[in-house]
This record gives C-alpha cells, sequence and structure tokens, in this order.
C-alpha cells in the first residue's frame, strides 16, 4: 500500500526535454515587505535549484529570510510582502504568480509542512475529512475516492489504526501524529516537491527523530524533492543531499551535505558550525558567534556578515557575489584560507 | 501565519454531548420548552385551531375567555369585536409573526453573513463600501426607515419581508468580517489555499465551520428584535394587514377595547413578551456555552 499509485511525478515529456531534472530553480529572488517605515528586503538575490528526488537543506539563523523563501516559491506571500524581483522555475516553466494556470500547476506540484502542526490543521475538522480534501482539491477526485485515499495516506505517514484515527479531530492526537497528518495532507495527490518549514521544531527530541525518517522514507518511496528548512544544522545533516545556508536575507553557501559538514567555507556556515554540540565533542571549544543579526532597516552595504566575522577586511564592506570554493559555492571574499584547511 | 495566536484560540475539546450539554438552569429549561411550544405552534396552527380564524359570528361578539361566568362554550380565549374565535386566531397570528421572524432573521443573517465575507475577502473598496453600509445602517433607526419605505410603496408582503431582512443584516456583516479576517490568517487557511483551494471552498467548507458558533448566538439575539420589529409595525397598521393577522396586528386592534376587553390585548401581547424573553434566555445561555471566555 505505501506505494500507492498517484505519487509519480506527474510531468509532461516537453518538461522533461527542455530541463532534465531540474525540480525548482529559484532564480535571483528579492523578497520586499511594505513596512510603514518603509520597505525592507528581506530576501536579496536568493538564487537555489533543486533537482527531482533531491533533499535541500535550507538553514540559517531566525529570520535570516528562509520562510518568506518559501512562501514565495509556493506562492503564500501575505498582503504586506511581494516579491520584488527574480524568479521561480518550477518543472522548467517560470511560474507567473498572476496566471490561474501556473497557480494550479503549483499547488499540485508542491506541498508544504509548517513548524506547528496544531494552528495548521482545522479544529472541527477530522484528520480523515482534512486529508481527502486535500487530496480532492489536488486531483479533483470524487468524495469517495478521496476517502478511501486518506486512509491509506494516514497508514503511509505512519499512523496506526488509520481508520479509526481518521476520525479524530486533531486536539484528539498527539504533536507527533498531527504533523504526520499535516504531511499526508501536503503529500495527497503526490505533488514533485515537498517543502518543510521546520517541520520538526515544536516537537519533542523522539518525535523529531521519527518525522525525520518518515521524510526520508516518504522521499525513498515518492522520490519527491524536499527543500527541508530548519536553524538546527545537526537536523538535515541526516536528510540533506545538498546544504543551502542563509544568513540576512542571502544565500552565503551553498555545497554538498557532505563537503559542507566535513569542511564549511563560509565563515558565518563555521561558525554555526562550531556552535554545535554533537559535532564537536569537546565542549570547550563549543563557541556561539557574537553579535546578533543586523536589522532588516540597517543592512550594512557590504557583506551583512561583517560585523560579527572574524576575517572581515576593509575590502568586505563591498558585497561579496557567490564564487565557486571546493565543491560549492560560497558569498564571501575570503573564505576557506588555504592555511586553515591545512590546520 | 500568526502561530501563537492561533495556539490561544484554540477551542476546548468539545464538550461530550449528554449530560455535560443538557446542565441547563431551570429558567433556560423553560425557556426552551416554551419555545418549542411555540415552535409547534407555528408549525401546526391549521390543524390545532379549532375555528377558522377569518369565521366571524356576529351573534357572539366581544365574549370573554373561560375563566369568566360569561364565556361561551367552544371559544377558550373567548372572541374579538367580529365575534372570530381569540384562540384560532392567536395561533395562526404566532405562526405568521414567528415565519417572518424567521425568514427575516434569515434573510438578514445571509445577506450580512456573505457581504461580511466579501468585505473580509476582497478587502480595500469592497471592505470600505461594505463597512460604510454597515455604519449608515447602524446610525439609522431602523423602524422610522422602515415606516418611511412602507408609508411611501404602500403595503405589500414581500416589501415587509424584505424590510424584516434588512433589519438586521449589519450585525451579522460585522461579526463576519471580523471572524473571517482572523480565521483567513490562521494555518489551516494558509495551508488549504496553499493546496489551490477556491476562495469559496476555503470560505464555505473550511473557515465557515469554525465561525459558524457566534454567528448562530446572534441570530438568537436577533430573532426576538425582528419579531418586535414585526409586532411594532404591524400595531401600527403598516405590517400584517388584515385579514391576515400577526401577533402585533392582534395587539393593536385590541388596543380599542382595553377598558372593556383587556385580553384582546393582553394576550397576544404576553405571548410576544414571553416568545422574546424566552428567546434572548436562550441566546445568552447558548452564548456562555459556545464562548469559551465566558465560561
Ligand atoms: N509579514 C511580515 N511583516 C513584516 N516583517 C516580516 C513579515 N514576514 C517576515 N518578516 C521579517 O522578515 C524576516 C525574515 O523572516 P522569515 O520568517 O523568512 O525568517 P525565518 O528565516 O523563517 O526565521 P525563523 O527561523 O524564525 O522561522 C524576519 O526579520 C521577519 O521579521
Ligand atoms: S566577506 Fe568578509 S565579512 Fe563577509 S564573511 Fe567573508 S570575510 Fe567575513
Ligand atoms: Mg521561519
Amino acid at each position: 500500500m505505501h506505494a500507492a499509485a498517484g505519487f509519480v511525478s506527474r510531468r509532461s515529456s516537453a518538461d522533461v526535454l527542455s530541463e532534465m531534472s531540474t525540480l525548482i530553480d529559484i532564480r535571483d529572488l528579492t523578497v520586499r515587505i511594505d513596512l510603514p517605515e518603509g520597505p525592507v528586503f528581506p530576501v536579496r538575490n536568493v538564487s537555489l535549484s533543486l533537482e527531482e528526488g533531491e533533499t535541500v537543506g535550507l538553514v540559517g539563523e531566525s529570520g535570516c529570510g528562509k520562510t518568506l523563501t518559501c512562501l514565495s516559491v509556493i506562492g503564500l506571500l501575505g498582503r504586506r510582502a511581494s516579491i520584488e524581483s527574480g524568479s521561480v522555475v518550477f518543472q522548467g516553466v517560470e511560474i507567473d504568480p498572476d496566471d490561474p494556470d501556473d497557480k494550479r500547476r503549483r499547488s499540485r506540484g508542491m506541498g508544504i509542512i509548517f513548524q506547528n502542526p496544531m494552528t495548521c490543521l482545522n479544529p472541527v475538522r477530522t484528520l480523515g475529512w482534512q486529508v481527502a480534501e486535500a487530496y480532492q482539491i489536488r486531483t479533483g477526485e470524487s468524495r469517495r475516492v478521496a476517502q478511501r485515499r486518506a486512509t491509506e495516506l494516514l497508514d503511509l505517514v505512519g499512523i496506526p489504526e488509520p481508520k479509526r484515527r481518521a476520525a479524530d479531530y486533531p486536539h484528539q492526537v498527539s504533536g507527533g501524529q498531527q504533523q504526520r497528518a499535516m504531511i499526508a495532507m501536503a503529500i495527497a495527490g503526490g505533488p514533485a516537491l515537498l517543502i518543510a518549514d521546520e517541520p520538526t521544531t515544536a516537537l519533542d527530541v523522539t518525535i523529531q527523530a521519527q518525522i525525520l525518517d518518515l521524510l526520508a522514507r516518504l522521499q525513498r518511496e515518492i522520490g519527491m524533492g524536499i527543500l527541508f528548512v530548519t536553524h538546527d544544522l545537526g537536523l538535515v545533516a541526516e536528510v540533506a543531499d545538498r546544504m543551502a545556508v542563509m544568513y540576512a536575507g542571502r544565500v552565503v553557501e551553498l555545497a554538498p551535505a557532505d563537503a559542507l559538514f566535513a569542511q564549511p567555507r563560509h565563515p558565518y556556515t563555521r561558525g554555526l558550525l562550531t556552535s554545535l554540540p554533537f559535532l564537536d565533542d569537546d565542549i570547550d571549544r563549543l563557541t556561539p558567534i557574537e553579535g546578533t543579526v543586523p536589522p532588516l532597516h540597517a543592512m550594512p552595504p557590504g557583506c551583512a556578515f561583517a560585523p560579527r566575522c572574524s576575517q572581515a577586511s576593509p575590502i568586505c564592506s563591498t558585497p561579496p557575489d557567490l564564487r565557486a570554493s571546493g565543491d560549492g559555492l560560497i558569498a564571501c571574499h575570503h573564505g576557506l584560507k588555504t592555511d586553515t584547511v591545512a590546520a | 501565519m500568526s502561530a501563537e495566536t492561533v495556539a490561544s484560540a484554540k477551542p476546548e475539546a468539545p464538550a461530550p454531548r449528554g449530560e455535560r450539554f443538557w446542565r441547563m438552569p431551570i429558567l433556560v429549561w423553560l425557556a426552551a420548552g416554551f419555545l418549542v411550544l411555540v415552535a409547534v405552534i407555528a408549525t401546526f396552527a391549521q390543524v390545532l385551531m379549532p375555528y377558522g380564524y377569518e369565521d366571524t359570528n356576529l351573534l357572539f361578539r366581544l365574549k370573554p375567555p373561560f375563566w369568566s361566568s360569561l364565556s361561551i362554550e367552544g371559544h377558550v380565549l373567548g372572541t374579538d369585536k367580529l365575534g372570530r374565535d381569540l384562540l384560532s386566531r392567536l395561533l395562526v397570528a404566532t405562526q405568521v409573526s414567528i415565519a417572518l421572524a424567521l425568514l427575516g432573521t434569515l434573510i438578514g443573517a445571509v445577506l450580512g453573513t456573505v457581504l461580511g465575507v466579501l468585505a473580509a475577502h476582497y478587502g480595500r473598496l469592497v471592505d470600505e463600501i461594505v463597512m460604510m453600509l454597515v455604519d449608515w445602517q447602524a446610525a439609522m433607526p431602523f423602524l422610522i426607515i422602515a415606516l418611511a419605505v412602507l408609508a411611501f410603496f404602500g403595503n405589500n408582503f414581500y416589501l415587509f419581508l424584505a424590510l424584516m431582512g434588512l433589519a438586521g443584516w449589519e450585525t451579522y456583516a460585522r461579526l463576519t468580517r471580523g471572524l473571517v479576517l482572523s480565521a483567513k490568517e490562521q494555518g489551516y487557511a494558509v495551508a488549504v489555499r496553499a493546496l489551490g483551494a477556491r476562495p469559496w471552498r476555503l470560505y464555505v467548507r473550511h473557515i465557515l465551520p469554525n465561525v459558524i458558533g457566534p454567528l448562530i448566538v446572534q441570530l438568537t439575539l436577533n430573532f426576538p428584535q425582528t419579531i418586535l420589529l414585526e409586532t411594532s409595525l404591524s400595531f401600527l397598521g403598516l405590517g400584517i394587514q388584515p385579514p391576515l393577522t400577526s401577533l402585533g396586528q392582534m395587539l393593536g386592534e385590541g388596543r380599542d377595547y382595553l377598558l372593556t376587553s383587556w385580553w384582546l390585548a393582553v394576550i397576544p401581547g404576553a405571548v410576544i413578551f414571553i416568545t422574546t424573553l424566552s428567546m434572548s434566555l436562550f441566546g445568552d445561555w447558548l452564548r456562555t456555552r459556545l464562548d469559551p471566555t465566558q465560561r
């Protein structure tokens, strides 16, 4: 039942020809928010792509623009936020946010799960109803088919006794089960991309691991791409193929996960990693990054990390571009010095 | 997506149906019982009435109810100035008044809810216009408007019904707008939008079930007002026209005989009073039941 039909990615052959296997390509995305004090740009020139069946981990401190990036990909920016420039190419075709066909393509092809499952489930509808509804909205199938599929989906995401749980209301099940139900909704109808915005932050540690396993298993079985957002580097280390590190609205390092964890090249990434207990058993060497993220309305003109960076030099007052470094890309004028590699 | 606000607004687990739900104060029980009685009367008036409500009998005019020695066999509540059976008229009048108030309340509720949803959905100009109408309506003494409209266009059942519907729509519009605006920002609404649901689906299937409680309470609070509006207008001769009758109209007719045959006015008046009071009591109780902050 797990490999249920309907989870095959839906791509026309034309798309496949035009762009072999890039699922989503975020190109030079800038997000603008209009505040009473004037516009701010919490996401700036972000470029990020994700292959079919790949998991990309998007990490960074709170407020660095991870959620806004996700919301612009799936088209859920609120009233005040808007895409200032840049584009999102999904399955080889650029998304026009105003085109109803594109909207449908996007909502069928992408699913999203949020941090807090309790608030993302409708309190007055049963879990089964909500999963069936999600399936019905995506596929346009009849209610009966959708209800049967809902039970299968609840089973697929590892909810025990799915038939009985389908009749439960969200408050009647645990947070972990709620998040599983959310995942069932997000993957109903078989989207090609799953955006997981801190899906485990609100859960306790053992449940976190279970949800992570679930996502990894779903990816193997269904073959969807996952954009996994978190501020917890230790969490994505196990699941991500590639990593994107964001700082103050920009991608500062983009690298294969192995390479990034073995040898982080951007000073900010190195800071993040040395503040992680699990990679570094020597507690004395745990060093949190000094200072705080600059506020949105007072971004330094050059590298936004400069005020906190031990390697900063005068050239850092001009903005660094993404450039190749090792197997990945970094946005830093200095980056990994050869002597630090040797050390 | 304001996760925190949603968490705090999370409804309590629905009380187990059965014992807890039925634990009502005795007064509310009485009110509910009376409302059931009224509903039965309104439904089965034609079956229950002993005489035709229009049947005149000029031999038995203005006869008193059963408790008087002058009462006539068969006319339990006596007769009116044309010798029509008062009980039969009361049953039909209750039916007409309740039906009018019910239809009027429903029209107002639907109209107000739809306008409130539209205001919340479109925002900007639509919102401004709807809220302007709401303020305008709330600022006008509606009875005076109704009087003017009826005096100007003449009386007609559908016009009268439309006025009943317009009487309270603004409270629903304001309430719905606020409820929908906050519900729209909640996680579940965002998640459903992410799935690509059309707006009507989001509102009807997802948001409405979440906000229906306060709307129903508003309905029970609005209903007595609509009854009173109907009876006031009929009392003034601008509402239901003879030969049809309503509680307000009976009250108006009875007014001329207050000194000689007081029951003609007092009995329909009492029915109006007890019905609206029961509805208000029940509505208040319902509100405290459904509103977690009042528990
Ligand atoms: N609707 C909004 N109005 C004003 N500011 C906003 C809005 N949404 C986001 N922001 C600001 O934009 C910045 C980026 O927000 P975003 O939610 O993308 O961060 P994040 O990386 O997801 O952080 P977290 O780890 O806390 O979820 C933050 O500084 C946030 O305060
Ligand atoms: S550009 Fe300069 S300030 Fe920015 S991270 Fe690199 S070294 Fe540090
Ligand atoms: Mg976030």
